[in-house]
Parts: C-alpha cells; sequence; structure tokens
C-alpha cells in the first residue's frame, strides 16, 4: 500500500497550490478556519459549522495514510463506506471546495488541457485538472454509477487510469419515478444486485469485511438524519427566515457523503433545533418574497445570494439540492433499499417529474417566486430548469440565471444583478398589487 | 407519424424525448416512449434489458393492438440478420487495397438501410453487392491515405471532405453509430433461445458507442487500433459531436491507443448537420505527406 503514503504530500501540495493560486475566495482563510473548527467541542458549534466541520473533517482523513479511501461519483450512497470505515471521497464535488478556495480557474484550465473541450461539466473538469496535479488523496479503491452524468462516468475512468486503481461501475437505470410497479421491482432487483457484487469487490481490495449488523446500525443512523432534516424542512413552510440561504444551499444533502454517520445525525438534529429557536423569536429577519433556488450555487462567490437576501428582501424557503426526494430505508433490507434511494432521484427522470416537484413546492411553502442557478456545463439541470421555467411561468415567476458553479471565468456579478433587479422589482409590484 | 421511441441512450437523447414531449413542437407524435438502456455489458444487463424490451414489446402491442409472437420475432431477426451479413460483407470490400466502394457510397448505402423494410432492402442490395464484388477496379486510382472515422452520429460532410476536391483521402471504415457499429455483430439465437435475451446480449455486447462504461466500455481504444490493422487505414478522424461529453472524453484514451502505435488522428469537432472546417480535414490530409516522408 505505497500509494497511501504519497498523500502526505499530496495535502500539503494542495495547501501550497492553494497558497500559490489563489484568487479571491468565499473560504477566505480557509486552513485557519478549518483548524479552528476542529478544536472547538461540539455543542459551541451552530449545525452549519458543524456541517463544516463534518466535511472538513471527512477531507482530511482522506488524506490520513492510514485511511481506506474510496472515490465516488454523485449520487453514490455512502452508507455502505461507513458501514466499512471507508473515507468517501466525491471528487466532482471535491471542486467546490478548490472554487470557493479560489483556485478553480487554474485548475479548470488545467482540466481542459486534457479534455480539450471548453463546454464540459466544469465540476468535471476541475477535478481533472486536480488529479493531473496529483492534489487529491490517492484511492484504494473507485466507485462510479451511471448516475445522473455521462461526465462522471468518464472522470472516473480517467480517475482509475491515472492512479493506477481499480473501479468498479454501478448502471442504474433512467426514469425510476415513472416507472410501472413492475419495471420499478426489476430495475431495484437490478440494482442491489449490483450493490451486494460491489460489497465482494470492496472485500477483495481491501480485505475487509462488511459486517452487516453495522450497516444495519448505519442505515438506521441514516434515516434518523434524514427525520431531522425532513423535520426542519417543515419547519420553513409558513416561517420567516430561520437560517441564511446560502448556508442552507450549502448542506446539499442530496450530494452529501456522511449519511449514515453520528455528525449527519447530530448536524441534523441541531439544524431542527436551531430553526425551532429562530421561530420562537419570528425569523432571523423580516423577509418580504418567498424563493425557492434550484440546483446549486457559484462556488466561487456569494454575491448573488447576499444581494437577494440582504438588498432585495428575499429569503430561501426550499432549495432543490435539499430535496429529500428517497423514502425511509429497511434497514433489514439495505441493498433494496439504496437501490430505491438511486432510483427515485428527479434529476434522473423525464423532465415532468421535475415539473410535478415544483407545483408542489410552489404550494407546501407558499412560494413567490423560483430561480433557477443554471450550471453551463450540465447535460441535466442547464435544459431543464429552462424547460421547467417554460412550463411552469403561468404559476410561479422564474427567474433563470445562467452561469457556472466552478468555472470563475465568464462570470460578472453586474450583469446578473440587471437581471435580479428586474426579477424582484417585478415581484415587488406584484406584492404592491395584492395588498 | 404513429409514434416515436427514444431510449435513454445518452444526456442528449433524454433531452430530445423531454423537448419533444413536453415543448409545443409542431409535430407532436401520439405515442412517445422512452426506456433505459443499460451502460455496462454484464449477465445481468443482459437479463434487465431483456425485460425493459420484453415491457416495450408489451406497450407496443398494447398501443397498436398488434401481437408479436416469438416466432415474427425470430423471423424478423433472421432478415436482419442476412442484413448484417450483406453489410459485413460490403466492409470487406473496404479492406481491398483498392476499395471498390468509397466512403460516400456506403454512407448511402447505410442511409437507405436504416430507412428501409429489412426484407426490401436485402432483395435490392444483394445483387448489387455481388456486382461490387465482382469489380476488380478501385472506385478511386488517385487516393493517397486510408482514412478510418470515429464518432457518434458524425457529420456527413465530413466523407464528402475527405475524399472530395482532390483532398486524397478514402472512408475505409466508420466506427460511429451509423457505420460499422449498426451492424458489426449477428444475433446469436442459438446461445438464447429467448428471442429478446438474445436481441439485449447482441445490442449490448456490439462494437461500443462511447456512452458505454465499465470493462466493455474500456474496449474502444483497443477495438479502434484493431479496426486501424484490418481496414489498413494511415489515419483515423475523430469526430467529436458538439456537447457530447461521451465523445470529448473518450477522445483522450482513444489518442492514447493510437500515438502508442504511431497511427496519427486528428479530432475535428462539430455538429451532425450545418458545417464543419472543411480546411482542418484538408490540412491534416496533407500532414499525412510530411508524417510518411
Amino acid at each position: 500500500m505505497e500509494y497511501r503514503l504519497k498523500r502526505t504530500q499530496q495535502l500539503q501540495d494542495f495547501l501550497k497550490f492553494s497558497q500559490e493560486h489563489k484568487e479571491k475566495s468565499t473560504m477566505k482563510d480557509m486552513g485557519e478556519k478549518a483548524g479552528a473548527l476542529l478544536k472547538k467541542p461540539a455543542s459551541e458549534l451552530s449545525a452549519s459549522q458543524k456541517r463544516g466541520r463534518g466535511i472538513t473533517d471527512m477531507f482530511i482523513k482522506a488524506y490520513d495514510p492510514n485511511s481506506c479511501v474510496v472515490w465516488h461519483s454523485l449520487f453514490m450512497p455512502t452508507e455502505i463506506f461507513q458501514a466499512m470505515d471507508i473515507v468517501p471521497f466525491t471528487a466532482e464535488m471535491a471542486a467546490a471546495g478548490i472554487a470557493g478556495a479560489g483556485i478553480s480557474r487554474v485548475l479548470v484550465e488545467r482540466g481542459e488541457s486534457y479534455t480539450q473541450c471548453m463546454d464540459s461539466c466544469s465540476f468535471a473538469t476541475c477535478s481533472a485538472g486536480a488529479m493531473l496535479e496529483h492534489l487529491f488523496p490517492e484511492p484504494d479503491f473507485i466507485v462510479t454509477t451511471s448516475q445522473l452524468c455521462d461526465t462522471a462516468m468518464k472522470l472516473a475512468r480517467f480517475s482509475a487510469q491515472i492512479t493506477g486503481r481499480k473501479e468498479f461501475f454501478i448502471d442504474v437505470p433512467f426514469g425510476g419515478m415513472v416507472m410501472n410497479p413492475d419495471q420499478y421491482r426489476d430495475a431495484v432487483d437490478y440494482v442491489a444486485k449490483q450493490l451486494k457484487s460491489m460489497v465482494k469487490f470492496i472485500e477483495q481490495e481491501t480485505g475487509r469485511k462488511l459486517d452487516e449488523d453495522r450497516l444495519y446500525e448505519v442505515m438506521q443512523r441514516s434515516n434518523e438524519a434524514r427525520e431531522w432534516f425532513l423535520k426542519a424542512m417543515e419547519l420553513r413552510k409558513n416561517n420567516y427566515p430561520l437560517v441564511r440561504g446560502v448556508q442552507m444551499l450549502d448542506y446539499s444533502v442530496v450530494l452529501l457523503n456522511i449519511w449514515g454517520t453520528d455528525a449527519a445525525v447530530d448536524i441534523f438534529k441541531s439544524l431542527y433545533e436551531e430553526m425551532q429557536a429562530a421561530c420562537a423569536k419570528g425569523g432571523i429577519s423580516k423577509g418580504i418574497h418567498r424563493i425557492v433556488w434550484i440546483h446549486l450555487r457559484p462556488y466561487y462567490d456569494n454575491t448573488i445570494i447576499n444581494y437577494i437576501e440582504k438588498e432585495r428582501g428575499a429569503y430561501l424557503v426550499h432549495e432543490m439540492s435539499n430535496f429529500i426526494f428517497w423514502d425511509a430505508f429497511d434497514p433489514a433490507d439495505p441493498y433494496r433499499s439504496l437501490a430505491r434511494k438511486m432510483l427515485s432521484n428527479p434529476a434522473y427522470s423525464p423532465v415532468e417529474v421535475q415539473f410535478g416537484i415544483y407545483e408542489k413546492y410552489n404550494k407546501l411553502f407558499n412560494v413567490d417566486g423560483m430561480i433557477g442557478f443554471t450550471h453551463k456545463g450540465c447535460r441535466h439541470l442547464y435544459s431543464s430548469i429552462h424547460m421547467c421555467a417554460e412550463h411552469l411561468k403561468d404559476d410561479t415567476p422564474w427567474l433563470v440565471i445562467d452561469g457556472d458553479c466552478i468555472d470563475p471565468r465568464a462570470y460578472s456579478f453586474p450583469l446578473v444583478k440587471t437581471r435580479i433587479d428586474a426579477f424582484f422589482d417585478m415581484l415587488d409590484m406584484k406584492k404592491e398589487r395584492m395588498e | 407519424m404513429d409514434g416515436v421511441i427514444i431510449p435513454h441512450c445518452c444526456e442528449c437523447m433524454r433531452r430530445l424525448y423531454d423537448g419533444w414531449v413536453e415543448m409545443n413542437a409542431s409535430v407532436k407524435p401520439q405515442f412517445a416512449y422512452q426506456f433505459s438502456v443499460p451502460t455496462v455489458n454484464t449477465n445481468l444487463s443482459v437479463e434487465y434489458f431483456s425485460k425493459t424490451l420484453n415491457q416495450f414489446k408489451e406497450d407496443i402491442e398494447k398501443q397498436f393492438n398488434k401481437h408479436i409472437s416469438d416466432e415474427s420475432l425470430i423471423r424478423s431477426i433472421k432478415v436482419y440478420n442476412k442484413t448484417r451479413q450483406l453489410l459485413n460483407r460490403l466492409y470487406e470490400l473496404r479492406k481491398r487495397e483498392k476499395p471498390s466502394v468509397s466512403g460516400f457510397q456506403v454512407q448511402e448505402i447505410l442511409d437507405i438501410c436504416m430507412s428501409t423494410p429489412k426484407e426490401k432492402f436485402n432483395e435490392y442490395f444483394e445483387p448489387y453487392l455481388q456486382e461490387l464484388e465482382m469489380r476488380e477496379t478501385g472506385v478511386f486510382n488517385d487516393f493517397r491515405y486510408r482514412v478510418l472515422l470515429y464518432g457518434g452520429m458524425y457529420n456527413p460532410s465530413i466523407v464528402k471532405y475527405i475524399e472530395g476536391d482532390g483532398t486524397g483521402g478514402i472512408v475505409i471504415c466508420e466506427d460511429a453509430c451509423h457505420g460499422y457499429r449498426y451492424f458489426d455483430t449477428e444475433i446469436n439465437m442459438e446461445a438464447d433461445t429467448e428471442p429478446m435475451t438474445a436481441i439485449s446480449r447482441r445490442y449490448l455486447g456490439k462494437m461500443p458507442c462511447a456512452r458505454m462504461a465499465g470493462s466493455h466500455g474500456e474496449r474502444t481504444p483497443d477495438i479502434v487500433v484493431k479496426l486501424v490493422r484490418e481496414f489498413r487505414a494511415d489515419a483515423v478522424i475523430y469526430f467529436a459531436t458538439k456537447r457530447c461529453d461521451n465523445l470529448f472524453w473518450e477522445y483522450q484514451f482513444v489518442k492514447d491507443a493510437l500515438e502508442k502505435e504511431n497511427i496519427p488522428i486528428k479530432k475535428i469537432e462539430g455538429d451532425i448537420s450545418g458545417d464543419i472546417p472543411q480546411r482542418e480535414i484538408r490540412s491534416f490530409i496533407e500532414l499525412l505527406d510530411f508524417i510518411e516522408a
């Protein structure tokens, strides 16, 4: 396992690279902040800080030569990894941290020198750049699914090539949300069998054995965390803002890789308690417009969210990335439960599924407007957000901001601001008329 | 038009379905159908895909009030296998030192094949093929380079530019969705007695499109090298369709494999319709003179 010894150097290289190439950063003094967070006792941290610590903790563990590390694609459930004490490292999402640290421009360009393509997803391109610079911790193995993105499949193959580690691939059928019961049952069985094969693969690769009792506990913990999060979201339905939108966007629970841990339970329980306390005080501010945010945000710059919340009186009442689309697991049937989760992703079904969800959001959360931030290279959300806006424009006002979550090169806040102002002017007028 | 069937084979195709069905298209199909196609070729995926195809068959039967028997499926498989045999024979002609068909002619034959009932195509094409097989002269006497075309759905102009206007090339094989991959293997009814399983096995096991993953998908670079050898290609033109991430990311894998074998490769980016950079193609073919020298 000599490859693991490289990790210590890779962490140092990452920090050095960050210092040398850092541009404008939303995570100023990232290293110091992360270090301070890790030293504080959990009781002194807010839910958002606990989330930050959970992620940082996992990130640092991934660089530990003693850890067993898996690189996995987005939407791969991490419960099995947690049950086997394997540190999950989401290669594409690491790009969000890279953008926050202000070094995504140079790594996107490095990635493009490999892909020779400027309109691919910058999450994947940036990660490819980081891999070419050997900044990510050497994995023990790689797991990829066909869900959601084609780029993720190719990035994983590239990862396997560049690291020399083996890859396990899981094929997830498309359209789980619109299948008939027979089709759905077949699809669940198909994915569940692959998950079982994955466990065998991991056991062979790592010499670790999966303890089924441990997996049972992890699945229970995942359910518990899910329950706390749902209770927290329930509080947002008819209240003033309870948490800053930018913090809520960063939970992005559909992408989170700490499901199944005690940390996740603690984070979401704290979030619920914080929101309850904010409810009792009548909210953290008096917002005017209730907004649902679709997709993610630019990770290199917080200005958009700050502007709409601080200057335009908007507050986020829900985020698509925080939509718990899966049912509670049956811990006694873990493989089928995880398969059902993988099949119920609305972004991996025909667009009509998203229409239905947003219509539901609109009513349940008493929404004034929807803002979709499209990610240039995203073949799923870029087009579907435009289609949803067109389809649902008679029900709710929509603002679609075309941009990029990772690549700052074409970003200009003044240009975006003009459109945001026009949208909120319209919402203001609408509100005045209603009153 | 009675219906449209769009398999979920890649991200662009999924949105073609959504766009067509959900937006105000001027031609709206009464029957729109989408199903998932596995991205791996394993016994498990073949079994799953055959269930998907059986469901598709049932839905078609219901929609058009027609029964599709196993016998009729087996009959159809035989007809399609015959088409595949004929097209494989056509491609054998391209391996000759002086191919008796041009890439442009093959493209036209395949276009006709894809849009004609196969019984008819087989009936009309076989005599023409025999005539081509008898022909000893090459279709071009002055070509200098044999080019293999790699891509998904490639832009037809690319063949025209390689072969036309004295450029000096001839396309001798297309590892593409509407090229060799369309017919490279037959359905083996001896291995699988259940027709849908046989169809699934053939479909997932044929030469992989860049969308395929797992060990089967990873065969692509080796397959390209093998085709270069078989068809005695001098160079490869890789056509990356705009916004097809599969093709863009696959490029480096193919390029690495070809470079190890000292086989020149050129990537051309473009849409499947509209214009593509003729000058780049010409200069690549001209460059081959220098490489040769």
